[in-house]
């Protein structure tokens, strides 16, 4: 009794094992005729190994044992050390009804007794020579013409006696002597089973247009088959008597005893498996159906109110056509958990048959993957994962000897990166020997030293994948064959995409699975820029910025020639569209005040921030509409050349549009790191518009006083968490890039409150022109504010403040830096003094 | 040879019509911003995308002018290429007729067409007192393919 759950799993194993014995059965039915070739032998040697190899993960022994045989016959066939014929070819058709009837019955094969055809296929993998040899005149085309074996078989009731004659010489002659004696039932010429001759007359004519004609007769004549040979005038060798068996209409009943008996009831099929370009085509209409519903409503706009109740039909229509698109969107796109979740028990389960202890880490489930793709990707990823625990991990001794945890470990992960989905199946286990897959890929004549001397590790690696490759000592159940990765990458390579090896020896091996994404669908942002629509992936998209006009807090500024957002003291890299189009098409940028005149023309300015390579910057957009799940196309031929589009989709509103790519945008626009200009930001304050204008960074410390220190006087601006900060005596440091910065808290220096902090989050607000490296310590950046300030001198005073004034009716605390780097400085000096004396002492 | 005749800019142009799929009217085009000059935009027909591309631009007739916001334009859709699925639009004024060509009537394109115009255009023809160029279809897709049509190129010559 097997132990076997009725999971999501063994649903997706019958559907897939199916698939499996369909191919051997299509390609055995080849096998029939003697057409085969060896893409044929291959293709179900394959299919059976891949088949033994998925259901060994459910423990379905029978089903392992079946396949298993199968491909132990086709093994010696694929070598030459077995010729096809057709009693081969009826036991494989027997062993695939065998294989049926164990999937149909899948969890409840007791009954199933498989014992005999093992022991046929068994004999059929010990014979050096096959007991029938193929050169015995079994007539092959017996089995086609149906015509023929009718008229034997009536011959047969009449008491005649059927003959198959092999005729190589005198053909004309020997078919009259035949038609003396008896009937000539049926012809084939030149073995053409295709079109079988039933009349002398036509036989005659077909032999004209062949020199030397080689001829099979069937014929029925009452004469006993010495006789019969005589009759003829030819050597009894090429005649030989038909028994009833072979040319009676039932196939199976043909040999005196099926090794196998069909089961006789079927399960009925739940579910039914779609070609995906049926799924494609729908989608296709899909949105051609949506396209014309909203051409539709334009039409009828006008007359909606003229037309009783057409208001709730086209309500209804809008409904249901959006419904039916995503739905027919949404069967194509499955969550990689449908192949990853299999993989707990079926390690479970190899661990126990191999003696491993065995765990697995699986990340990355929720990655969505095309429904085509993922089925595309199980074979592959388990027989990945086979190699891993069979191969990958050592013997829990060995594992000890080397002083590693006795349990091995196998990591599924998926990640989205660049637009491929990246699977990676790892083991901890003991690599991949080098040295030997050299040896063995000399072996077999696959490179030359060489070559092989010149080839850097990961082509080394790569020999894996050559046919017929494995460094494994012996051949299981489970992996071995090496006929495994071969199938893997030409699988992977299928479609789209690639496959990389990368190992160490004792430490284990990753094998690394690029996917393209050009199938899925994902989730956009759709924004508008100048009225023309664009989708941005979310997971490119970091927030969206408003901003208006009384916010100071949020602004659109210009520094060193570009635009930039400040957002609570931060600082972001902007670009907008015109600049992104007359970069792309060389032309002379706009100038930047013009941009900067605009957006400030509007009331709120609306500011994309995009994350890309670790880098955020923001685009300029009219409106950003709404999220929907796109359909991923790729990019045509003839945009191609811009490096600011990674795809194109279709909007629900039937739009074609494209697919803004936040990295190509970057490197198009050559953008700077958010940290560059935060450096550059402050130096730029020279520029003087306007005699008195002064650029101010405004922040607030523990209180609610707000201070301002002049641009020019800072170096930088650091974020940093409070913990950072060191206590050494009085003085607080914190460092930041290897550098020592003395922190001094703006209150010690003004009449104002000093709190502690309970933020996560500080400013340090390093300061110019400082002996030693001084930042004053900020709750909050605020703004950088550029205009002329009148100072007053006399409402709050202090040696360390140079005055105040009033922004938006707030009071400003202007800092004097100078005099604090002195305070600090005389501080510093004082306490070596200090430890001068007290050195002296 | 049969082809389909439509106008550009007041000019008669012709393409075979066995690699024309359809003349689609009032396509809905999105524009791209940073395409090539010749690109037009991009359109959706049942499900497929079709790039379209102005033969004025592309035949150094006109400069390339970026409509902002999509528009509805009437194209000749042609089918996809044999080497590549993409499909190609090529934007009209308005259809001709659909005309049959004796071979033996083409002729080479004139040399003063200029370089640019000599590589999209295989020939030119005469029927019923009207002069037709002929469209190579393949030749404008292999500019594409083999990057001779690139963003920097179409500025500068702007």
């Amino acid at each position: 009794m097997m132990n076997v759950d009725t999971g999501l799993f063994l649903d997706d194993f019958e559907a897939e094992a199916r698939g499996h014995i369909g191919e051997i059965e299509a390609a055995f039915l080849d096998v029939a005729t003697l057409a085969l070739d060896h893409k044929r032998i291959d293709s179900i040697f394959r299919n059976a190994h891949s088949l033994k190899g998925t259901a060994g993960f459910f423990a379905l022994d029978k089903i392992v044992a079946v396949a298993h045989a199968l491909e132990s016959v086709f093994s010696r066939i694929k070598d030459g050390n077995l010729i096809v014929n057709e009693k081969i070819a009826d036991i494989a058709l027997q062993s695939v009804d065998c294989l049926k009837d164990l999937v149909d019955h899948m969890g409840a094969d007791e009954e199933i007794d498989t014992k005999p055809l093992l022991d046929t296929l068994q004999e059929y993998t010990n014979q050096t020579q096959p007991a029938e040899l193929p050169g015995s005149p079994i007539p092959s085309s017996l089995l086609i013409s149906g015509e023929i074996k009718k008229s034997l078989q009536n011959a047969a009731r009449r008491g005649r006696k059927a003959y198959y004659v092999h005729v190589a010489e005198n053909a004309k002659e020997m078919i009259e002597n035949i038609t003396s004696i008896g009937t000539i039932v049926g012809a084939v010429v030149n073995g053409n089973t295709d079109k079988p001759l039933y009349e002398a007359a036509d036989i005659i004519s077909a032999l004209a247009g062949h020199k030397t004609p080689v001829l099979e007769l069937y014929v029925a004549c009452p004469l006993e088959p010495g006789l019969f040979a005589m009759a003829i005038g030819i050597d009894q060798k090429h005649v030989q008597l038909l028994a009833k068996e072979t040319y009676s209409n039932d196939l199976s009943k043909a040999k005196t005893e099926p090794i196998y008996q069909k089961a006789t009831t079927r399960k009925n099929d739940f579910s039914i498996r779609l070609d995906v370009s049926a799924i494609n085509g729908l989608l296709d209409l899909a949105n051609e159906m949506i396209l014309t519903r909203n051409q539709l409503l334009s039409v009828v706009a006008d007359h909606k109110k003229s037309i009783v109740g057409l208001t709730p039909i086209l309500h209804d229509m809008n409904r249901l056509t959006s419904e039916i698109q995503e739905k027919v969107m949404r069967t194509r796109m499955q969550p990689i958990s449908v192949i990853f979740e299999k993989f707990p028990r079926i390690i479970r389960d190899t661990a126990k048959s191999l003696r491993k202890d065995i765990e697995i880490e699986i990340f990355g489930e929720d990655v969505m993957l095309d429904k085509y793709l993922l089925d595309s990707l199980t074979d592959p990823i388990t027989q990945l994962v086979k190699n891993a625990a069979d191969h990958g991990l050592e013997s829990p001794k060995r594992r000890g000897a080397l002083g590693k945890h006795k349990n091995g470990k196998i990591t599924l992960n998926a990640h989205l990166h660049d637009g491929s989905a990246i699977i990676e199946v790892r083991d901890d286990g003991a690599g991949i020997d080098m040295e030997a897959l050299k040896r063995i890929s000399l072996e077999r004549g696959l490179v030359t030293e060489e070559a092989l001397l010149a080839m850097p590790p990961s082509d080394v690696f790569a020999l894996v994948f050559e046919p017929g490759i494995s460094t494994a000592k012996r051949v299981t159940s489970i992996s071995g064959r090496g006929v495994g990765m071969d199938i893997v990458k030409s699988n992977i390579e299928k479609l789209g995409g690639s496959i990389e090896i990368d190992s160490a020896l004792d430490k284990g091996t990753t094998v690394r699975l690029k996917m393209p994404l050009t199938l899925s669908v994902i989730r956009t942002l759709i924004i508008t820029i100048d009225s023309i629509a664009y989708a941005v992936p979310e997971s490119n998209v970091e927030r969206i910025v408003r901003i208006w006009r009384a916010t100071p807090s949020r602004r659109l500024e210009t520094v060193n020639n570009s635009l930039v957002l400040t957002l609570n003291g931060q600082f972001y890299p902007v670009v907008t569209m015109e600049e992104i189009e007359a970069k792309a098409r060389g032309l002379e940028p706009p100038p930047i005040e013009v941009l900067l005149e605009r957006a400030r023309g509007q009331d709120v300015i609306k500011c994309l921030v995009l994350k890309a390579e670790n880098k955020d910057f923001a685009l300029l957009i009219d409106n950003a509409i709404e999220t929907v799940e796109t359909l991923v196309k790729p990019l045509p031929l003839y945009l191609q050349p811009c490096l600011c589009y990674s795809n194109v989709t279709v909007l629900g509103n039937g739009n074609a549009v494209t697919i803004l790519d936040a990295e190509g945008i970057l490197r198009l626009m050559g953008i700077e790191t958010v940290e560059a200009i935060k450096m550059s930001a402050p130096t730029n304050e020279t520029r003087t518009n306007t005699e008195g204008e002064k650029q101010v960074i405004l922040f607030q410390c523990s209180g609610a006083e707000y201070f301002a220190l002049e641009a020019g006087e800072i170096a930088r601006l650091e974020v940093i968490c409070p913990q950072s900060i060191q206590t050494i005596g009085n003085s607080h440091f914190v460092n930041i890039a290897d550098e020592t910065i003395r922190v001094v808290r703006p209150e010690d220096y003004a009449p104002v409150q000093k709190q502690d902090y309970t933020a996560e989050k500080l400013y340090i607000l390093t300061l110019k022109k400082s002996a030693s490296p001084i930042g004053m310590l900020a709750g909050k950046v605020l703004d950088k504010v550029q205009q002329a300030f009148v100072l007053d001198h006399d409402r709050v005073c202090g040696d360390f403040i140079s005055g105040t004034s009033v922004l938006n009716e707030k009071i400003l605390i202007f800092l004097n830096a100078a005099a604090i780097m002195n305070e600090v400085e005389k501080d510093k000096k004082r306490k070596q003094t200090v430890k001068k004396r007290g050195k002296a002492v | 040879m049969r082809g389909l005749s439509f106008y550009v800019n007041d000019e008669l142009y012709m393409v075979d019509v066995t690699l024309v799929q359809k003349v689609a009217r009032n396509m809905a085009t999105t524009p791209i911003p940073a395409a090539p000059g010749a690109v037009v935009g991009i359109a959706n027909i049942k499900g497929k995308i079709v790039t379209v591309l102005s033969l004025a631009v592309l035949l150094g007739r006109a400069q390339s002018s970026l409509v902002r916001a999509t528009k509805l334009v009437s194209a000749v859709v042609l089918k996809p290429f044999a080497e590549n699925d993409d499909q190609m639009g090529l934007l009209i004024d308005k259809p001709g007729d659909l005309i049959t060509v004796d071979e033996k009537n083409i002729l080479p394109p004139p040399a003063v067409m200029g370089a640019e115009a000599e590589s999209c255009i295989s020939g030119i023809t005469e029927a019923e007192g009207k002069l037709y160029r002929i469209i190579d279809t393949n030749a404008i897709m292999n500019r594409f393919k083999d990057k001779k049509i690139t963003n920097e190129q179409e500025g500068n010559s702007k």
